[in-house]
């Protein structure tokens, strides 16, 4: 008996002609459902028709775009909103590249349309008409859930780069007026981030975690920065809520996107979070008690061991190491 | 005002002992920051009513107590044995309170232990309310709209004005978490927890495993405390970092 062809929606937000959470790529999916899939894509924001002239997409299937200049695309109720204009057809996945946006219009529409959300999915595949999501939880566990279809995802492997833009294939495009919700939730402001351009401009970052403990103890990781040329710290979350660094040196979904030389991190376990954060970094080394750390599964270097032993150590062997090179 | 605050009791694992059910409890960071969020609107308007609602085990109780010794007015526990998705323990808290009227619902951003930032939206979905996400700040205006300050990806901080009811997820960090006072805590002496037991099942469609990730990708650099130095100094240094 021919097997069913799965119906799967891919959404993506542009802002002003740009991709706001990054780029799918749609073989990769193709191939993830072993290409027995129908897949949909649809463009929602602002200035959608400039980044469709400029990214000549290499698609066959059905584009539908909801575009609108004056709506406030990075507000999570309207986005869904939205998506669900779509609604009349049953999907059997629907996925959106992971952010905090996404993730709000996912778990709104799962609802709404009955459907399962599994957010910040690091990797996926179908097997035996299963879904089989997995997911990073605490501790560096990972979170394997097996489940039957309709649901809708937010998959975190998205490329910062262009991925599809090669022949410019015919597409169908459809074009639907957006959905009136603006009253309900209506944008007043919008901040760009504090303009801290030390974190995308340095070569080599230290960042510290909560293993870090307290705030006399970031003195250890800004004399670890001293041995490097054009270095900064840098910090997760937590240690910007316990108020040890202010919230400009934070990296994560929330904080700055960064992808230095060197990435020396110093007690972070490393949620989704902060790992979509930096997890371009050109090489990664983790310092932590925990080998099994999440930010185990994308370091280069894993030392496990207290960062109080280890660091003082390793700065003692670097200014030495410089020593005899100078002598030289 | 009346207004609804989910928090969630989780275990607070060491980072190798998780799943271990035999781990002591705490409540999840950012939900003590929903609380917050409604405790100043409360100081604001005083006839502002704050039910708080866990979904879980029996023995959160005794920790949620806090809540009520901080300020809120009442507490109900949803127990449930069964590990159920953010989707699921959203409709099932939505149909045992959609009919109470509540002008806002506040809850944390997301759980530390399962990290899926989808309970709150979720929730949301089942009442059709607008709502915010990852916010560090609420204003309420005229009683009839909330302006919420959130932060999204890449540090971006975006205010929005939504009307009432509505529902907020809270982010970490906007405000300092009040301890309780000891008025608070005789007021909450007389108060007993609300408890709903459910025989709702697990969905069977959907099963989990755990898996300890291995650090695969990278070299985990191993010998006595100068050599792990003299390595990691090595590698830098060839990469022209050092």
């Amino acid at each position: 008996m021919r097997q069913k062809f799965l119906e799967v929606l891919i959404v993506f937000n542009v802002e002003d002609g740009q991709l706001l959470h990054g780029n799918l790529n749609f073989y990769e999916i193709k191939n993830k459902f072993k290409n027995r899939v129908n897949l949909q894509l649809l463009f929602c924001g602002s200035n959608v028709s400039k980044y469709l002239d400029n990214s000549h997409l290499d698609f066959y299937g059905d584009v539908s775009v909801i575009e609108d200049d004056s709506l406030p695309w990075n507000n999570p109720y309207i986005l869904a909103q939205n998506i669900s204009s779509l609604g009349e057809k049953n999907f059997d996945v629907v996925i959106l590249p992971h952010s905090i946006t996404n993730c709000g219009a996912a778990a709104f529409l799962a609802a709404q349309f009955s459907m399962e959300c599994f957010t910040a999915i690091n990797d996926f595949y179908f097997d035996d008409e299963t879904l089989v999501l997995e997911r990073e939880v605490f501790g560096g566990f990972t979170e394997r859930i097996l489940c039957k279809l309709n649901c809708i995802i937010t998959w975190l492997c998205s490329h910062s780069e262009p991925c599809n833009n090669l022949n410019g294939a015919k597409y169908n495009l459809i074009k639907k007026s957006p959905v009136e919700c603006e009253d309900l939730c209506s944008v007043i402001s919008v901040e760009k981030a504090q303009s801290f351009s030390r974190l995308s401009e340095a070569n080599v970052l230290i960042a510290v975690g909560r293993g870090i403990g307290s705030l006399e103890n970031i003195e250890l990781a800004q004399e670890l920065a001293l041995l490097f040329d054009n270095s900064s710290i840098a910090a997760s979350r937590p240690v910007c809520d316990n108020r040890w660094l202010p919230y400009k040196y934070q990296v994560g979904v929330t904080g700055k996107t960064v992808s230095p030389a060197l990435y020396f991190s110093l007690g972070i376990s490393g949620s989704s979070q902060h790992l979509s954060g930096m997890k371009n970094s050109r090489c990664i080394v983790s310092v932590n008690k925990d080998r099994y750390a999440a930010i185990s599964s994308i370091a280069d270097y894993i030392v496990e061991d207290d960062i109080f032993v280890f660091i003082p150590a390793f700065i003692h062997k670097v200014k030495e190491k410089k020593k005899i090179l100078r002598s030289r | 005002m009346k207004i609804l605050v989910c928090m969630k009791v989780i275990y607070d694992g060491k980072d190798n002992a998780f799943p271990d059910y035999d781990l002591p409890l705490r409540i999840n960071r950012f939900d003590e920051y929903a609380l917050e969020e409604a405790l100043v609107i409360k100081d604001k308007f005083p006839d502002t009513a704050i039910d708080v609602v866990t979904f879980g085990y029996s023995n959160s109780v005794g920790l949620l107590k806090k809540a009520l010794e901080r300020g809120a007015d009442s507490l109900t526990l949803i127990e449930s044995q069964e590990e159920l998705t953010p989707v699921v323990c959203a409709k099932l808290v939505y149909s045992h309170f959609k009919d109470r009227g509540y002008d806002i619902i506040f809850t944390g951003a997301m759980a530390e232990d399962f990290m899926s930032s989808s309970f709150g939206p979720a929730l949301a979905g089942f009442f059709s309310f607008p709502f915010a996400v990852a916010a560090v700040s609420c204003e309420l205006v005229n009683d009839k709209r909330l302006l919420v300050r959130c932060e999204l990806e890449d540090g971006i901080a975006v205010t929005y004005s939504i009307k009432l009811p509505c529902l907020v997820t809270m982010q970490s960090g906007g405000r300092e978490i009040r301890y309780p006072t000891l008025t608070g805590k005789l007021n909450a002496r007389g108060k007993e927890a609300f408890v709903v037991k459910l025989d709702q099942k697990k969905d069977k469609s959907l099963s989990y495993e755990y898996k300890r990730k291995k650090a695969v990708k990278g070299i985990l650099i191993e010998g006595s405390l100068d050599e792990r130095c003299e390595y990691l100094y090595n590698e830098l240094h060839k990469r022209g970092l050092l």
